[in-house]
């Protein structure tokens, strides 16, 4: 077995007073591996991920990073291991594509410290890497959705983690992009990065392959291969919806597909 | 080399390099014409002998009064307002990045009223001058954390929520400053606290600026050390942990730093308004959304302004003219052009 840089150990979560999110989650992520969590609206799928990244306190349960507890570490060593893709990253000031990529940095940098020479390098190898440069002096606030999330990728690659962690990254994007983010996904998986990443599409999950997380409305989450776990009854069960796995011959995989209404 | 349109986006109308050397000799000159204005008029050549006279050994050329007028009565005076200056606008700078909220300043956030609450309180008990700094300082955190706790208390955290907090605190300190003023003996005190809310410059002398100076500076260059940590804490709580930033004690630190300065400003100056909210919004027109430039720029041309505002305060009229009536006769029309140049300009 390839090494384990992840590993999320019987995690439940509640917020105060309120229902449980998630209970007795257990996940385990390697090098090279992708874990795409499934799950309906509400199940606790972003939650999961924010557990993931320190930003919420689990009740129980404990998540260990290369066999550390994430407890006892420091955010600059949590940030040297995992990156983060958000949803939707806002910026009230106008900074350039640049200067946001750069500031992936900040884990390496300290309190009184500024970007060098050395991190602008960083920073400009990865935006030649993606094909981005013309972006690189445009806005950030000014750019498409698209090319905005482009810039976030880039800006996890420059905090050079060995984790990348995607919410949701195709759920603000067109046809085309997503499967271009997809291709990235599975790219970076290839270069070594373990890569965990939230969807609302079963399709998403055939296509990238590795591992899938099926979290419940129970906030339960059964996890295995991805071919394994995806199963028509169960699919159509937790989505509540009539979805058929059909293999096509064109494009040589199974879709999930759903029924005419 | 030729500026890009890109250029002048991310760096605004200044150039890219240099563009401190330049402000520092538009305040050096400015330093100098200020000192030559008055009801007594000094020529520039004196007043650069004056000046030149501490570190060669100059020819005395110039008469005693010149000499005093230069150094003991303007020099001080603008001192005092430079130092004022940076620490508001570099303070407001601090704040409207950290909040992320480019509507937020020590006077809207309630900061300088509740400066002013502390040193009315040290007025009223009679306590020395090291005592009401370091009351003007606690009524100062005591005002952010109350207008930063509001917002989390109501569950959220809008730019507007903020800014409504910062009124409903400001209010209450005014109101405690009023009150404090029915208290004070109208002989005295009332003067004095009067003085304080009102805001000039007048009266300060070498000793005021020696017992804030250091406090500004020494606030000021930790700022201005953070201030590429600023950028990451302007893109918000989570954005900024997840990018490893311990952010619980940067942003504490940035606070504090903020608010120190704040209340020195208060103690030497009293409330001055408006410079805190707009001289960040001039200076990202003038060098781009970084703070590693916005927050230099700020402190230089904060200084130039209030130097400029000051000098009119003490020249326009015979009778000095109310300072803080200045900054906002100027300030407010000033903010309004440039919000609506902000918007049409994107």
């Amino acid at each position: 077995m390839k090494d384990v840089l992840l590993e999320v150990k019987n995690a439940s979560f509640s917020y105060k007073g309120g229902r449980i999110i998630f209970h007795d989650v257990n996940l385990s992520l390697h090098k090279g591996e992708i874990f795409t969590i499934l799950g309906p609206n509400g199940a606790g799928k972003s939650t999961l991920l924010n557990s993931i990244v320190r930003l919420l306190k689990l009740n129980e349960g404990e998540i260990l990073l290369n066999g550390k507890t994430i407890t006892s570490m420091r955010e600059r060593d949590i940030a040297k291991m995992i990156a983060y893709v958000s949803q939707s990253s806002m910026s009230t000031f106008d900074y350039s594509v640049r200067e946001y990529i750069v500031m992936g940095r900040a884990a390496h940098i300290g309190i009184f410290g500024k970007p060098g020479k050395e991190d602008y390098a960083i920073a400009d190898a990865i935006i030649e890497k993606m094909n981005i440069q013309h972006l690189s002096q445009k806005l950030y606030m000014q750019i498409s959705g698209g090319e905005r999330q482009q810039a976030c990728v880039a800006r996890a690659l420059v905090q050079q983690p060995e984790i990348i962690i995607f919410d949701e990254p195709t759920s603000a994007l067109d046809y085309g992009n997503q499967l271009k983010t997809l291709a990235l996904i599975r790219e970076l998986s290839e270069h070594g990065y373990g890569v965990i990443m939230t969807t609302h599409n079963p399709d998403h999950v055939i296509l990238l392959g590795g591992t899938a997380g099926i979290l419940d409305r129970g906030g339960r989450m059964k996890s295995g291969p991805a071919e394994e776990m995806l199963d028509e009854t169960y699919l159509s069960e937790l989505y509540r919806a009539n979805l058929k796995l059909v293999y096509v011959d064109d494009v040589k995989r199974k879709a999930c597909l759903a029924m005419r209404f | 080399m030729k500026r890009t349109i890109d250029d002048r986006r991310n760096y605004g109308l200044l150039p890219k390099r240099n563009y401190m050397l330049l402000l520092l000799a538009l305040l050096a000159a400015v330093i100098i014409v200020s000192l030559c204005l008055g009801r007594y008029f000094v020529s520039i050549e004196t007043v650069v002998k004056v000046l030149g006279s501490h570190l060669l050994p100059l020819e005395q050329t110039w008469e005693r009064v010149e000499f005093n007028i230069v150094m003991n009565l303007r020099l001080p005076r603008i001192l005092g307002a430079a130092l004022v200056g940076s620490a508001l606008a570099l303070s407001g700078a601090t704040y409207q990045g950290i909040f992320k909220n480019p509507l937020v300043s020590p006077d809207l956030l309630g900061v300088s009223a509740g400066a002013c609450v502390g040193s009315a309180i040290g007025i009223l008990l009679h306590v020395g001058s090291l005592w009401i700094q370091i009351l003007a300082f606690i009524g100062g955190i005591a005002a952010v954390a109350l207008t930063t706790g509001i917002p989390k208390l109501m569950r959220r955290t809008s730019a507007v929520t903020l800014v409504l907090a910062g009124v409903i605190v400001g209010g209450f300190m005014n109101s405690l400053i009023g009150l404090m003023k029915y208290l004070a003996d109208p002989e005295t005190e009332l003067a004095e606290m009067t003085y304080w809310q009102l805001g000039s410059l007048a009266n300060i002398k070498y000793p005021d600026l020696l017992s804030v100076g250091p406090v500004i500076i020494i606030s000021g260059s930790i700022l201005l050390a953070m201030r590429w940590r600023i950028n990451i804490l302007s893109m918000g709580e989570d954005e900024a942990r997840i990018l490893g930033m311990n952010i619980r004690r940067e942003r504490n630190i940035a606070i504090l730093c903020a608010t120190l300065m704040t209340a020195s400003a208060v103690c030497i100056s009293g409330t001055i308004g408006w410079i805190g909210l707009v001289i960040p919004h001039l200076a990202r027109r003038l060098a781009g959304a970084d703070n590693r430039r916005v927050l230099p720029v700020s402190c230089a041309i904060s200084a130039v302004f209030l130097i400029f505002i000051d000098t009119i305060a003490r020249t326009l009229t015979g009778a000095e003219l109310p300072l803080g009536v200045l900054t906002g006769f100027i300030g407010a029309p000033f903010f309004a052009w440039i919000m609506i140049r902000e918007r049409n300009d994107v």
